[in-house]
């Protein structure tokens, strides 16, 4: 079995780039939301998001704006050697289309539409064309799910280094559909507060590196973590809402554990799916007593910052937690002013520092799909 | 390692068919003409009615296939995966749920619901207490190669005890022209519940191979490999 490694990433979302600090913004506890200006959303009963626009000229005349995103980051990939496989992991790529008109439109929306079309175009933007190409789609947990597989390959020997990509826009198409669910916060998303009312959608597009030892060698960088765990679950219960005693999140984790050979007490942070939404946080405040007990650990969400970026959540929150295990530090939750009862000591609204080596991230979705991610601190050698 | 194909079913708008049972005549997609079948099927997914072409064809396909291997009880939860392949998803109900949005109407929640492909996939984890990895999958070379090889590798390494893999697929009625209909396969870690399946090798993360070493790239590579071992439902499936 070969070790998988973090080696590089980016992304972009509405309060920074990773590039652009976006981790330093977020210990901050600084948010990139505000009213949506891209649609009307004057007779919605919410009207923020954490919308990013193009700057002027920046945008192809053919392309959508999730693409005008994309370039903004893989150019940082395309001198790296033999990329050999490119996991897809968007989730409404067909939003801009549909949007346009579809099918009907007149002339013909170039925009892409399927998974295909996307990953064939990062593989053209990247120019590696004998890139191997992955399409996933898990709902919200689609980057999180990229990453797993991207490690089987990895770990199995199949390919040697997998480049997961991932974007969502806040659309229309999704907008008026989360609210027409009400899972849209009115007001702040307030991840595991007591009043917490809502998501808060926000554009994400992100790039995440995973390469075997060889390939980290031969680049010479030092990896960003190791990723030594994985676990996928469903928890079979109902299509939109997850199983109210988290069993398909417990599942996930005690996988991702099994597979590390670790203990519960082996991970020392935990960076949660954390949408804000009613039942999703309850959900994995139970899941996180079930497994690790009444221990006190650090545990965040950056989804009251950055917004819920959809299929692009998993691979950024991925990189925010490496750059926390570096730092020793997880970033606030923000919005959080009075935590629910199992959130004490776990949640916060302050940066909190640990020291441990190893953090765990997870994310749930449509579907009753739950996956885990447990990511270590390399060895200084690594390289 | 060893593992055991005890279920298949295959719908196309032409002819639909099941490994055990043989030919099924259907009167469009999800729809059995067979009306205890039917009855049998609509029973086990009460919002069968609120379904798209998609979502009937993937459940339909997945409740042949876990008949055919007598696990098609809800009763019998257990570590199962599910991964699909396929292209267009949800994308018949995205248009239908965005036409909702316009011209000052209401989004439809219930439409919204569906618009993600791997919500089928959901439906029949709930119907059918399917609690391992489960989601799409889709990726260049033989149809459902990659799902093929995900499969086989945690089926290898008993991440799960079996493995639903199919591929699905329901155009919109102005998307370029396509092959559409579900595949779905049922392998199993060990035959104690599939007496007389067809016996196939794990080959790491590669994928799957006959006992004799031919390689499996494709869910159609394995309904070959059922007409070759001398299976009588396979010349139905293809």
């Amino acid at each position: 079995m070969s070790e998988v490694f973090l080696l590089d990433g980016a992304a972009e979302t509405a309060l920074a780039s990773w590039d652009g600090g976006l981790f330093a913004a977020l210990a901050a506890n600084k948010g990139g939301f505000g009213p949506v200006t891209r649609f009307d959303a004057s007779k919605l009963t919410a009207h923020s998001a954490a919308c990013l626009e193009p700057v002027p000229g920046e945008r192809r005349e053919t392309e959508n704006l999730t693409q005008t995103l994309l370039r903004r980051i893989l150019p940082k990939f395309a001198p790296l050697p033999d990329i050999e496989t490119i996991v897809w992991a968007g989730v409404k790529g067909n939003a801009e289309f549909v949007e346009a008109g579809g099918f009907q439109a007149d002339p013909p929306c170039p925009f892409p539409f399927l998974p295909r079309d996307y990953s064939l175009w990062v593989r053209d933007e990247l120019g590696h064309p004998k890139a191997g190409l992955v399409e996933v789609s898990a709902a919200c947990a689609s980057s999180t799910l990229g990453l797993a597989v991207g490690a089987d390959l990895i770990s199995s020997g199949m390919s040697r280094s997998v480049l997961v990509v991932a974007a969502d826009i806040v659309s229309r198409f999704s907008f008026l559909g989360f609210n027409a669910l009400n899972a849209l916060s009115p007001g702040a998303c307030r991840p595991f507060d007591k009043a917490r009312d809502g998501l808060l959608l926000g554009d994400g597009a992100t790039v995440v590196l995973l390469a075997a030892g060889d390939y980290v060698r031969k680049v010479g960088r030092q990896p960003l973590a190791r990723l030594s765990g994985w676990g996928v679950a469903n928890d079979a219960t109902h299509i939109t809402a997850p199983a109210r005693d988290g069993r398909g999140l417990i599942a996930a984790i005690n996988s991702a554990l099994k597979r590390a050979h670790l203990e519960p007490r082996g991970i020392g942070a935990f960076c949660a799916h954390g949408t804000g939404t009613v039942y999703n946080d309850a959900m994995e405040l139970t899941a996180l007593d079930a497994v690790f007990g009444d221990r006190p650990f650090p545990v965040f969400s950056i989804k009251g910052a950055v917004g819920h970026t959809l299929g692009a959540a998993g691979g950024i929150e991925a990189l925010v937690s490496a750059r926390a295990l570096v730092e020793g530090l997880v970033p606030p939750t923000l919005g959080l002013e009075h935590p629910e009862p199992k959130a004490h000591g776990r949640v916060s609204g302050e940066a909190q520092k640990f020291s441990s080596k190893r953090i765990m991230k997870t994310n749930s979705g449509f579907g009753g799909v739950n996956v885990a991610l447990i990511l270590e601190e390399p060895e200084r050698n690594e390289a | 390692m060893k593992v055991f194909l005890s279920g298949a079913a295959v719908l196309r708008k032409q002819a639909s068919a099941s490994l055990r049972s043989g030919p099924l005549p259907m009167d469009g997609p999800g729809l059995f003409h067979d009306a205890r079948l039917q009855d049998e099927f609509s029973g086990k997914f009460s919002r069968f009615g609120r379904y798209d072409h998609y979502t009937r064809m993937g459940c339909a396909a997945v409740f042949l296939a876990l008949r055919d291997a007598g696990r098609d009880a809800p009763s019998r939860p257990g570590n199962t995966g599910f991964l699909l392949a396929g292209q267009y998803g949800s994308f018949e109900t995205d248009l239908a749920y965005y036409r909702t949005t316009l011209d000052g109407g209401l989004a439809s929640p219930n439409l919204f619901s569906y618009t993600l492909p791997n919500i089928v996939i959901g439906e029949c984890a709930l119907q059918f207490g399917l609690l391992g990895p489960t989601y799409c999958l889709d990726s260049e070379g033989g149809r459902a190669a990659a799902a093929l090889g995900e499969a086989s590798y945690y089926l290898e390494t008993r991440s799960a005890e079996s493995m639903l893999v199919g591929w699905l697929e329901a155009l919109p009625a102005q998307a370029p022209a396509g092959e559409e209909g579900a595949m779905v396969l049922l392998f199993e870690a060990n035959d104690a519940q599939a007496p007389g399946a067809l016996e196939l090798l794990t080959d790491g993360r590669r994928g799957l191979k006959s006992v004799s070493g031919k390689p499996i790239e494709s869910l159609d590579d394995v309904f070959r490999a059922l007409s070759g071992a001398g299976f009588s439902g396979p010349q139905f499936l293809q």
